[in-house]
């Protein structure tokens, strides 16, 4: 049965193409023409143009919506064609147009046609000539892309403005203005079986560890994948093996924080089509770091971590307590604040167990709405969500008001840390049962096994929880809940690699 | 197998967790929230238990304008113990006693005088009680106090607590937790003290309960009373005194001045001379002039100051001389651990020569030194 | 066999620091370890420090002739029967520590958090959460610990700092009042229940660093803590102490500062908590002991199996291991720690010692 299950999901998640032996390149065009448009069929925007170069026959192809045709027209179609003294030799004549009449510098060789499809739907014009064993493709891409804007989910007060776009080009090129150093590395591999989508691996060479770059690399490499639309696809891939909700693996949309990155030795890996950049090895303690630490005063860039760090406190475990005190617990809270919430509880009809899921999960409900909403529409969203939820259910005995202030604190803590969002989310959801059944008592048992779940994390070697455990002094102090002055913090980062060898 | 075992793992702990879901007589609306606890023991061996509670049931939503009606109430049991009491309570009212806000334990006058250590077990025992509850004894019966309604939104326990806990400002308070009413109560060398609180009515259905002085007891049963002067000595001696005020007679001056203590420490050595116990006691006082009541109210001279140091260090003396007359003489006892403080440093004479300390106390010689500064004299200070 | 993970010398510290402050968090003034006067206290634990120390002796002498390897490997180089049963001792001492441990944890989770729910859920939660930090592995409990002793150390602080108006010096009575052999006797107990010495003999070849320095430093950490914990609670509560089953427990619903005053809950948190990291790693143990000498495959059933087995005794058997320290004799539980943690190392470092001398001629 479970032999059975594997297979109907590997037939499912098989790529349509499968690995063949590639097919060079025909001396005939006819050939050629023959193997692209069976490969292509007649997909309207791959346009062919058949001429005659210097007596021998060759035929253009590129894909329309891909290039931009002022490009294809002025840096290769026309040269071409208009080239003089061509040698009659067919080989000759291809060398000579490569060397001497095409004025683009991104050119390159193709022997198989394989590659020359796959260059043809990225957006370059592909050139056969009749009787020559190998087609020359120009770079003239111009397809339709976004242009430079703010970051929607990086937000910094005193930061650059500019956040990452769909074209990985266009990423490297905002990663190369800020660190203009030969150290700077861009290889670029291909996976997912039919997108062939591009992924650029970035680090520094003086800095990144070896065996991080080969490790990533070799990953991406043997990731078993159809189509590549997202960075997310990539994740799992180069995740640790322990099962968390937390990831090993970070994103970024903002080159600034790549190239921080990228200067502390971390791999970033962009994705072509996505404006966001994966970055490892991610600790827990990067979580709450952001680039407007760096640009305030240490004092308040201590300040505010601190804040981050309780904020997150707050948003896991705060509805939880609150179940576990008035469930199991009261003795806790003193008397003024025990009777007023007494009092209020005394009128709703459900236990407070099922108060607190309740009202976090139409929170969270009502949140999703306004991610998804048309930006016209959203305001009314709020508005329902503010008014119905918050004064109407309390109003109506539903929900106490106590419940209310403990999940606007929660709601408004969890957006202090948004890169953790969405583990936070569930985790609340767990303390908030194992507290309603539990009391303090599962609460402190299920922070041990987050806490250990954390530990045994591993994000490329580096241990997930560095340097808070295993505790390097050094990196504490450098930057982690304390952060020092650019005068000291200038010096290069401590290396933070498996501190147990 | 491991992945099909971590499943079944997570159902079966899944379905036993669930299980634990009829939890709800524990929730903080089906609770009675008790207050302060009074204990009365009956003739017939029973024992009557007042339980001040918190009225939390609201006849509407309170969001809405539904009002609470008093905030405390009372109610009434019978057992045959503390526990058999408060467990008939439940019964009664029909929800499940919180006692872990419970802040205060009455005893009526009658029940300390027969002993209050039987009663004590409960609350030791019981672990939803805190260590740190406030004891206190009823002038008249334990009901008396904790039914006395002070106010209509007025939390009677958090008032009396709060009387109990104004000895970190007056040598005229003396609050004592569970624990150290125990610690003291078990010792050979030390005797247990309680306030004394009284109820009376003011006006109609509002009462007022304050402290009329402290009962001193024989192991556990009530043995005398100290006054507002032996309160005052008795914090003196036991170095509890924070803050307090007390007033001198200056003859030469015709005046009555009220000085504020700003700091006092004690210092009690132990002896043996000539075979006697004996105590040396060196009580340092700094103090600042409060009030002066004089026919020249405002202007206190150098040789005033003199003169009314040399009469408080007077009174002082006198104060402590006649308390410890008082329990060591008369009532043979030692609420000031005079008993402890020797069998520290005598430990050996006392193990071979004293069987009862309590015996030994009548015999017991002090010398008290008092040593009293006046730090400041407050504005409208002329020729200083 | 997989290939053995290696921590830190601090990470180990923290482990085994955080498993004896547990033992010393759950001190009930009962039975042998019961002491009728306060200040009897201070020398009872000198004394515990010192025979622990004597105790530790097989230790130094595995470190000193066989540096690299831990007691079942050593018994593997005399005979693999011997490796085999060596192994199977030690797990059986780390299980039953377990048991205590969870009894221990049942008992004051009955007692002062939920005495009115049926203890089997919060046992089931405990050996379950246990069992899955067990099989994350040594690194991972390492860790925890680390943190784990952060949290434990801070709060204690806390609490200490909130009980120092609350101490009286009246509330010490005279040092050895009724002689030397009490605060003997109870230092004696003390020790017996430090299984950390066998947790040493099993995982110092792991630890990457001096061991001579941690031993030293968890020594008088260890002592250390306990005096202050002793001084606070003896300081504060007087002879109360004698009526209460949790000492410390009491003394933290006595700490105040201020508007903070269950300082018993965050008490209860960090007792919880390092029972969970202590369990785990007693799981971890003797799953990796097992997992040495027999089925190396098996390290997840291993944990999984005395889990549902440390569980089902505990339901089954009500209180029996909860009142493992009360019920039986000093001489008893005595012999029944240096057999395990003296004789035993003992015999095969001797065992060892002898074929590697033969072998050499």
């Amino acid at each position: 049965m479970r032999k059975w299950i594997k297979n109907e999901m590997e037939k499912i998640t098989q790529p349509v193409s499968s690995d063949s032996a590639p097919v060079p390149v025909s001396r005939s065009l006819e050939k050629n023409i023959v193997y692209f448009k069976e490969k292509l069929g007649s997909s309207f925007d791959i346009m062919y143009k058949q001429t005659q170069i210097g007596g021998n026959k060759a035929m253009f192809i590129m894909d329309d919506g891909m290039c931009d045709n002022l490009l294809v027209t002025g840096q290769v179609v026309n040269p071409i064609l208009t080239a003089r003294d061509l040698p009659e030799n067919a080989e000759e004549q291809m060398a000579y147009i490569r060397d001497c009449v095409s004025s683009g510098i991104d050119q390159k060789e193709e022997y198989s046609l394989d590659e020359a499809v796959k260059q043809v739907v990225s957006g370059l014009v592909v050139l056969f000539i009749d009787g020559v064993p190998f087609c020359e493709c120009f770079g003239v891409q111009g397809f339709p892309k976004r242009s430079i804007e703010n970051a929607q989910t990086e937000v910094q007060e005193r930061g650059a403005q500019e956040a990452f776009v769909e074209s990985f080009k266009d990423n490297v090129a905002l990663i190369r203005r800020r660190i203009r150093s030969p150290v700077a590395r861009f290889e670029v591999q291909e996976v997912g079986t039919t997108s062939q989508t591009r992924v650029c691996v970035c680090y520094f060479a003086d800095r990144a560890d070896k065996q991080t770059v080969e490790s990533v690399k070799s990953r991406l490499s043997k990731a078993k994948l159809d189509v590549v639309l997202g960075a997310g696809y990539l994740r799992p891939f180069l995740e640790t093996k322990v099962v968390s909700l937390f990831s090993g693996v970070g994103t970024t949309e903002r080159p600034d924080t790549a190239c921080a990155e990228m200067a502390e030795g971390r791999v970033v890996i962009l994705v072509d089509g996505t404006p966001f950049a994966l970055i490892v090895p991610y600790l827990f303690a990067e979580n709450f770091q952001s680039l407007d630490d760096y640009n305030h005063k240490p004092f308040y860039a201590v300040f505010i971590r601190v804040l981050k760090f309780f904020s997150f406190i707050l948003s896991v475990f705060l509805p939880g307590i609150y179940v576990a005190v008035c469930t199991f617990h009261q003795e806790i809270l003193p008397t003024a604040m025990l009777y007023d919430t007494a009092v209020q509880e005394s009128v709703t009809p459900f236990p407070v167990m099922v108060e607190a899921i309740f009202i976090h999960f139409i929170y969270e409900i009502v949140r999703e709405a306004g991610l998804r909403m048309p930006k016209s529409v959203g305001h009314a969203v709020s508005i329902v969500g503010a008014l119905v939820i918050g004064d109407t259910a309390v109003s109506a005995g539903l929900i106490a008001a106590p419940m209310l202030i403990v999940v606007a604190m929660t709601a408004i803590s969890s957006f202090v840390v948004p890169k953790i969002y969405y583990p936070v989310s569930l985790l609340r959801f767990a303390f908030m049962i194992i507290g309603g059944l539990a009391g303090f008592y599962g609460i402190v048992i299920g922070f041990g096994m987050m806490l250990v779940n954390l530990c045994a994390m591993r994000s490329m070697q580096t241990p997930f929880t560095a340097p808070f455990s295993p505790a390097n002094p050094g990196a504490l102090v450098r930057d982690s809940f304390l952060r020092l002055s650019w005068k000291r913090l200038g010096k290069r980062e401590l290396k933070i690699k498996s501190l147990e060898k | 197998m491991n992945k099909v075992l971590k499943i079944l793992a997570l159902l079966g702990l899944l379905v036993l967790l669930f299980s634990g879901c009829q939890n709800s007589e524990n929730e903080l609306k089906n609770r009675l929230i008790v207050q302060a606890i009074g204990i009365d023991a009956q003739k017939d061996g029973t024992v009557l238990v007042t339980l001040q509670t918190l009225n939390t049931e609201m006849a509407g939503n309170p969001n809405s304008g539904a009002s609470l009606g008093d905030v405390v109430t009372s109610f009434q049991v019978t057992g045959k113990t503390v526990a058999d009491a408060i467990s008939n309570a439940a019964t009664m009212i029909g929800k499940k006693p919180l006692l872990s806000q419970n802040r205060l334990v009455v005893f009526g006058r009658d029940t300390a005088e027969q002993g209050i250590l039987e009663h004590l077990d409960f609350f030791v025992r019981d672990t939803e009680n805190r260590t740190t509850v406030l004891l206190a004894v009823s002038d008249t019966t334990a009901y008396d106090v904790v039914s006395a309604k002070m106010g209509e939104n007025v939390l009677t326990a958090d008032s009396i607590e709060a009387i109990l806990h104004a000895q970190q400002f007056s040598t005229d308070v003396v609050g004592q937790a569970l624990y150290s009413v125990i610690n003291k109560m078990e010792s050979d060398t030390a005797d247990a003290y309680l306030p004394v609180l009284k109820a009376s009515e003011e006006k109609e259905d509002e009462s007022k309960v304050e402290l009329c002085s402290v009962a001193v007891f024989q192991k556990d049963k009530l043995q005398y009373e100290l006054n507002e002067e032996g309160i005052t000595a008795l914090q003196l001696l036991t170095n509890e005194v924070e803050i307090g005020y007390f007033s001198v007679e200056n003859p030469e001056y015709d005046s009555t001045t009220v000085l504020k203590i700003r700091k006092s420490r004690v210092k009690i050595q132990p002896a043996v001379k000539n075979g006697n116990i004996h105590f040396d006691i060196q009580l340092q006082m700094t103090v600042d002039i409060a009030e002066n009541q004089t026919e020249n109210p405002f202007g206190v001279s150098k040789e005033f100051i003199q003169s009314t140091t040399k009469c408080a260090k007077e009174y002082i003396t006198n104060l402590l001389d006649e308390s410890l007359k008082q329990s060591f003489v008369v009532n043979q006892a030692d609420p000031y651990r005079f008993g402890t403080r020797f069998l520290k440093a005598y430990t050996s004479y006392y193990k071979e020569n004293i069987e009862d300390w309590k015996a030994v106390l009548p015999s017991v010689e002090y010398n008290i030194d008092t040593q009293i500064e006046v730090k400041y004299v407050g504005n409208g200070a002329e020729n200083i | 066999m997989e290939k053995s993970t290696k921590i830190s010398i601090w990470q180990l510290f923290s482990i085994v620091l955080l498993s004896r402050l547990l033992t010393l968090l759950t001190y009930t003034p009962v039975g042998a370890e019961s002491l009728k006067h306060t200040s009897d206290y201070f020398p009872a634990v000198g004394f515990a420090v010192l025979f622990i120390l004597l105790f530790s002796l097989p230790l130094v002498w595995q470190r000193k002739a066989f540096p690299n390897q831990d007691l079942v490997d050593i018994a593997y180089y005399a005979s693999p029967l011997l490796s085999k049963g060596t192994s199977l001792c030690l797990a059986f001492f780390f299980t039953f520590n377990a048991l205590t441990t969870l009894g221990k944890l049942e008992w004051f989770v009955g007692t002062i958090i939920f005495p009115e729910n049926s203890s089997s859920l919060f046992v089931l939660i405990c050996v379950a959460a246990a069992c899955y930090a067990a099989s994350l592995g040594l690194e991972a409990v390492g860790r925890a610990s680390g943190i784990s002793l952060v949290v434990f150390c801070a709060s204690f602080i806390f609490i200490m700092f909130a009980m120092a108006d609350k101490t009286d010096f009246l509330n010490f009575s005279p040092v050895f009042y009724d002689g030397v052999q009490p605060s003997l006797k109870a230092g004696l107990d003390a020790a017996t229940r430090t299984v950390e010495i066998a947790v040493l003999s099993v995982l110092m070849p792991r630890a990457s660093g001096n061991p001579g320095k941690m031993y030293t430093a968890f020594i008088t950490s260890l002592g250390g803590w306990m005096l202050l914990v002793f001084f606070f609670v003896t300081g504060g509560l007087g002879d109360f102490v004698f009526s209460q089953l949790f000492p410390i427990h009491a003394m933290a619903e006595l700490s105040q500062f201020s508007v903070f005053q269950r300082f018993d809950v965050l008490l209860t948190g960090v007792w919880i908590l390092t029972a969970f990291i202590k369990i785990s790693l007693l799981l971890y143990l003797q799953a990796m002991l097992l997992q040495k000498s027999f089925v190396p495959k098996w390290k997840n059933i291993y944990i999984l199996v005395t889990g549902v087995v440390i569980f089902l005794v505990q339901i089954l058997f009500g209180g029996v291991f909860s009142e493992f320290f009360f019920g039986t004799s000093l001489l008893e539980r005595l012999i029944f720690f240096v057999l395990f943690v003296v004789v035993l190392p003992l015999a095969v470092l001797t065992a060892a010692t002898l074929k590697r001398k033969r072998a050499h001629e």
